[in-house]
């Protein structure tokens, strides 16, 4: 991360399924221990845009996600969402840049499509993505709207 | 039952209450303002910035926690093919809704105040662009506006803007400004209240695009800048948490005796004996007031309304809104704009379509572009996470915050079937468009996908539909006349047919223009209070 800025590390940087070994998560989900909750953090984690270094601010994220009204959306489904994810990842790759909608069902296609949309429609998730620091962080520097982009 | 008695008695304390106060304290005369929400603190803003991150709400806002019943009594015409849903995004509290407002502070043109004398549409106002300009000119210093004389299609100004605008964007001055240059239009600094550098002892704006909440100060509201002020008058007294149902008449019917409230806390009635009152609740709650005090006598039929005008030419803005993605990283934002356009409030032909401004900012917060980014980033069933990561640093957001209209049918009226938490019937809204009113939306559209092909955008999402974000800028339904055949009240704001009932906000434009309001109700606040004091 020296060299490069956040928003590049995150182009470059693979997306796990949440931040253990993929293998340990599918085994879980193989075995059908995952509950609800833990299937619908994995999820976020994976949609989500958060590097494997920020693991703290996706779990930060994730766990008030889970206490709003924005969850009761998605926990129903998220056991099955999760395993069917794990299935095609698991086959495919460890490294999460795509998803094949069309190896979901066509709920769970709207799901994912769902829960992509309200993420990054998060002012907290896009300044994330764009590098910039969280709403009310003051910059104290009237000025920093005229800067070049990184 | 507890009695008050007072020499001016301003219902609302939002901006052009508290404006008005501020200047009629100097009379010397008491001065009560009454509010039917809560004074905020500094610690309730912290407080509503900590609660938006924890539950992860961007819309989190000041009455959250009240019930609406109580501060947005309100039913719609169900919408139809000419009738928008209309929703009110007013707040109650000691600084109304300016505080969550934007804070653009737009001046009307010349010719928007004399649209039926010039295009044939919508009304005159009983006064001119040149009896309003000193108005408005003091409006901008009281609050502190900050911009540079740099709008090309502004009418006159007698003086300069109080301190300068808050410098162009990267996005304004890589993308927004060359785009319109290419389109034969320009852009110019947009006038707005948070200060660009310190001012009458608020902060310069510190960046940290939590507006709604400002904890700098920077962003003007009226309860943090006036009100303060006006608390060390001891001939001033401000009430918070009181609601007033009733303005009682005369035997006459020709002057207001009193003011019949309710606490909003137990229901404990209050009465207030003042020598004026002055109703300044906002562009529905003003013309709901003046219909709930309706009697059996003189005002059968509302307080003001002998002509049949009152909540007649009820008018407010379509606010639709196109998202691109411009293929480069757009920047920073401050949390507002920069820059806007007002070419297509004086470079049209009215007759063919009315008139709008231009906005432009990287991604607004309450823009949901994860919509757009996501569907952008979803090819042959694929949903490509590395492209839609990608994108999001590149969108951006053109909206007009107020295509003008004239809604020839619009009505504000008592809905008898719903009623609020005090068991009176609630503002009903019936806000029709017209074909004409369509025109604008239509040409925004037009122009707002060929601005996106100017700046080079990869992807141009769709127009929002024209009833999205209606419901910002009520006005109209109490309107400024030189008789009561036209209007509500008249040039000096007084009601028609009452000696001491004043009336200031939006509610007494006869025409709104493409403007955000907020300016003209404050000056329209600062000239009243100038003649109240003369009288």
């Amino acid at each position: 991360m020296e060299n490069i800025t956040r928003r590049r590390f995150v182009i470059q940087s693979y997306r796990l399924l949440a931040f253990i070994p993929l293998a340990g998560v599918v085994s879980c989900v193989g075995e059908s221990k995952l509950s609800a909750e833990e299937s619908l953090k994995r999820l976020i984690y994976i949609v989500g845009p958060w590097t494997l270094e920020d693991q703290s601010i996706a779990e930060d994220f994730t766990n008030r996600f889970l206490i709003t009204d924005f969850a009761k959306e998605y926990l129903p489904k998220s056991v099955d969402l999760i395993q069917s994810l794990s299935k095609q990842i698991a086959k495919e790759s460890a490294e999460v840049k795509e998803i094949d909608l069309g190896k979901l069902p066509l709920e769970e296609q709207d799901l994912i499509m769902a829960l992509s949309k309200q993420l990054y429609s998060f002012v907290e998730v896009r300044f994330y993505v764009s590098n910039e620091p969280p709403w009310g962080a003051c910059q104290g520097n009237p000025k920093w709207h005229t800067r070049i982009p990184n | 039952m507890k009695e008050l008695k007072t020499d001016y008695c301003i219902l609302g304390g939002g901006i052009a209450g508290i404006l008005l106060a501020s200047q009629l304290v100097s009379s010397g005369k008491k001065i009560m303002i009454i509010d039917q929400g809560p004074r905020f603190s500094e610690e309730d803003r912290a407080n509503l910035l900590m609660k938006s991150r924890k539950e992860i709400n961007d819309f989190a806002d000041y009455n959250d926690d009240v019930d609406p019943s109580i501060i947005t009594p309100l039913s719609s015409e169900t919408a139809k093919d000419d009738v928008i849903d209309w929703t009110n995004y007013r707040l109650f509290g000691l600084g109304g809704t300016a505080l969550h407002f934007q804070g653009i502070m737009m001046r009307p043109t010349e010719e928007d105040m004399k649209v039926r004398s010039l295009f044939g549409y919508g009304r005159d106002w009983p006064i001119s662009y040149a009896d309003l300009e000193p108005w408005l000119l003091k409006a901008e210093h009281e609050i502190g506006v900050a911009a540079n004389e740099d709008n090309p299609y502004a009418s006159h100004r007698s003086g300069s803007f109080p301190m300068p605008g808050h410098p162009p964007s990267y996005f304004d001055s890589k993308f927004f400004a060359p785009g319109l240059k290419k389109m034969g239009m320009a852009g110019h600094s947009c006038p707005i209240s948070v200060n660009s550098v310190p001012y009458r002892g608020r902060s310069g704006c510190l960046a940290c695009r939590a507006c709604k909440f400002c904890p700098s100060g920077a962003r003007y509201s009226p309860d943090r800048v006036q009100m303060p002020i006006l608390e060390k008058h001891d001939n001033v007294e401000i009430i918070e948490n009181l609601s007033v149902r009733r303005l009682e008449t005369n035997q006459e019917g020709n002057k207001i005796v009193a003011a019949h409230a309710l606490r909003i806390q137990d229901k404990s009635e209050v009465t207030i004996l003042a020598n004026n009152f002055i109703v300044a609740m906002g562009g529905v709650e003003t013309p709901r007031m003046l219909l709930l005090s309706a009697d059996n006598h003189h005002h059968k039929d509302g307080l003001g309304n002998m002509g049949g005008q009152l909540g007649r030419g009820f008018s407010d803005h379509l606010s639709p809104y196109v998202t691109y993605d411009l293929g480069k990283p757009i920047g920073n934002r401050l949390g507002f704009e920069t820059m806007t356009s007002d070419h297509f409030r004086t470079n049209v032909d009215r007759n063919e379509h009315p008139t709008f401004a231009l906005f432009s900012s990287p991604a607004m917060d309450w823009f949901l572009i994860g919509n757009e980014a996501t569907m952008w980033s979803s090819k042959n069933n694929m949903l490509s996470l590395d492209e839609l990561r990608e994108r999001i640093p590149r969108m951006a957001t053109i909206v007009s915050y107020g295509i003008e209209n004239v809604n020839t049918g619009s009505l504000l009226e008592l809905d008898k079937d719903t009623l609020d938490a005090f068991g009176d019937p609630v503002a009903k809204i019936t806000f029709k468009l017209t074909d004409w009113d369509m025109q604008g939306y239509y040409k925004f559209t037009e122009v707002a996908t060929k601005l996106g092909e100017a700046m080079g955008a990869q992807d141009i999402s769709e127009a929002s539909p024209p009833g999205a974000n209606v419901g910002y800028h009520p006005s109209g339904a109490t309107a400024m006349a030189r008789n009561p055949d036209e209007g509500v009240c008249d040039e000096n704001l007084k009601v028609f047919g009452l000696k001491n009932l004043h009336i200031v906000s939006n509610s007494v434009f006869p025409h709104m223009g493409a403007s955000v309001p907020t300016l003209t109700i404050s000056a329209l606040a600062l000239r009243l209070a100038d003649h109240l004091k003369a009288i």
